[in-house]
């Protein structure tokens, strides 16, 4: 019987997986196989190497241990990862910056990857130093993590409201706060123009 | 800018990266665990049954037999193509790559499409530069939407090495480096110290032999060996508990070997050198046999070669 249904099941949604994981947890893998490369993208760009192991890896177990909580009737399983993938950087940042502190050194703004590994790796790393870059760190948490759950994690406004909890109207607000801060740090915008620009 | 602007933006600063092969192993052992934690609490407070008694003696049987017996390692069989490997490899008398020379790596990507029944390829060239002081380029056969097909790694001369712009091009503005060199002349020469590298490769923890075995892919994948850490690479494989020996294989690119392989928990990796010389064929990653989830995905690395400029095929 497996063997026949197979086939089909390779068309399945995400939402049939995580719940036929229940029964069978080798079925789990399918959503690794599916979502894995754009959630390590994601992490490694917020993260850097190293650290994109863990909570990508950390991201699914957490997954897999609420799976009986997942709500059937959303068939992307997407925003769901990203959600806890986000939480799970968040922790990561925590965890650091606890390290930091404990050495005695002051916190670092954002972990600055290892040269060798970025290079090797091939792209625009070290644009992570470009005035775009710099603006995007100086933003807040929240606002960055709304922007690059859309930019990066090529989420829509619905599923990334979905994937941090929050209605709609936030994501927007949100995204709109980083558009006026990161146009003025970028361009010399005026500041005060931008946010005309959007009423 | 507008919102959209601003987001086509900010996509132009991530970088790809793809997951490491031994990643998905990994959360399956981490899932495979959870699982099993779950259903032992269950245990507890149900009747054991028939199957979860066979299952929890297979795991006695597994641990008693890795306490009691010999310090595990690769197979006879398979310690002895890599013995073979590493004469070969102590036996080349290629010249050493000179400074300005590039590394040519050839790799290949084998990944499912959705609702399509073919694998989509994808050739990726890499030229990495000897000392790492001249610009390197990465060329893709087919960057995914909105990638770049070529990327230049500037190189770092004097200390300092040119800026990205946001789209990949280079900037004329420098930032402080150190020298990348893919000819890799610091690493250990004797199997020991080098499977001591191989397992702290990912940093201070000791890698699993799945992980381990992996880190001989990426340094394959880093760049260039001198012939006698080749050598060592070679032997230090045999002290990896798991390794056989697949005397024939033919690799995702169709290609025929003898080969040194480890099976992961979901993947395997093959270590493959021509037949007649031992000479370095090939490494891949491809997923287990046996694995239910198809079409899948798996990569090879055709070829690591000396070339002398950078976009030079052959």
């Amino acid at each position: 019987m497996l063997v026949e249904q197979q086939p089909v099941a390779d068309q399945e949604s995400d939402a049939w997986y995580v719940r036929a994981s229940l029964t069978d947890h080798g079925l789990f893998t399918v959503l690794y196989d599916r979502h894995a490369a754009a959630l390590y993208r994601y992490a490694h760009g917020r993260v850097g190497t190293d650290a994109a192991d863990d909570v990508v890896s950390e991201t699914f177990l957490v997954a897999f241990r609420r799976r009986q909580r997942y709500d059937v009737s959303r068939l992307d399983a997407r925003p769901w990862l990203f959600g806890i993938l986000t939480k799970e950087i968040s922790h990561y940042r925590r965890r650091e910056r606890a390290h930091y502190r404990a050495v005695g050194r002051c916190d670092p703004v954002e972990v600055v990857p290892d040269p060798a590994e970025r290079a090797v790796a091939g792209a625009a790393a070290h644009a992570l130093r470009a005035p775009l870059a710099r603006a995007l760190a100086a933003l807040p948490g929240r606002d960055r993590d709304v922007l690059l759950l859309i930019a990066w994690g090529g989420l829509s406004y619905e599923e990334t409201a979905h994937a941090i909890g929050i209605p709609v109207g936030t994501v927007r607000s949100r995204l709109n706060r980083a558009r006026r801060k990161v146009s003025s740090a970028l361009g010399g915008e005026d500041p005060t123009r931008a946010v005309e620009e959007t009423m | 800018m507008n919102e959209q602007q601003m987001i086509d933006q900010v996509r132009t600063l991530l970088e790809p990266a793809d997951p490491p092969p031994h990643l998905r192993g990994k959360v399956n052992r981490m899932i495979a665990g959870s699982a099993r934690s779950a259903r032992a609490r269950t245990w507890k407070l149900a009747t054991v049954g028939a199957t979860a008694t066979t299952g929890l003696l297979a795991l006695l049987i597994g641990s008693v037999v890795s306490i009691n017996g010999e310090p595990p390692a690769a197979s006879a069989q398979a310690a002895e193509i890599l013995h073979q490997a590493a004469d070969a490899a102590r036996d080349d008398q290629t010249p050493a790559p000179r400074a300005g020379q590039f590394i040519l790596t050839t790799t290949k990507g084998f990944a499912p499409v959705v609702g399509q029944d073919e694998l989509a390829t994808t050739l990726t060239r890499s030229w990495m530069s000897v000392d790492g002081t001249h610009d390197s380029l990465i060329w893709v056969s087919d960057p995914p939407a909105g990638g770049r097909q070529s990327t230049v790694i500037p190189g770092c001369r004097d200390g300092q090495a040119a800026e990205w712009a946001p789209d990949g091009t280079l900037l004329n503005s420098t930032r402080p480096c150190t020298p990348t060199p893919a000819y890799l002349t610091n690493l250990p020469t004797d199997a020991t110290s080098m499977l001591n590298y191989l397992r702290r490769m990912k940093g201070g923890t000791t890698s699993s032999d799945e992980e381990t075995f992996a880190n001989v892919g990426e340094l394959i994948r880093r760049g260039y060996l001198p012939a006698q850490s080749r050598a060592a690479l070679y032997e230090a494989a045999t002290k990896i508990p798991g390794v056989v020996a697949s005397p024939t294989m033919t690799d995702a690119a169709g290609r025929s070997g003898t080969a040194v392989s480890l099976a992961g928990n979901i993947d395997r990796y093959d270590l493959i050198f021509e037949p007649q010389t031992y000479r370095f064929l090939g490494w891949q990653v491809v997923p287990k046999a046996g694995n239910a989830v198809r079409p899948a995905r798996s990569e090879v690395i055709l070829s690591v070669t000396v070339v002398d400029r950078a976009g030079q095929v052959s």
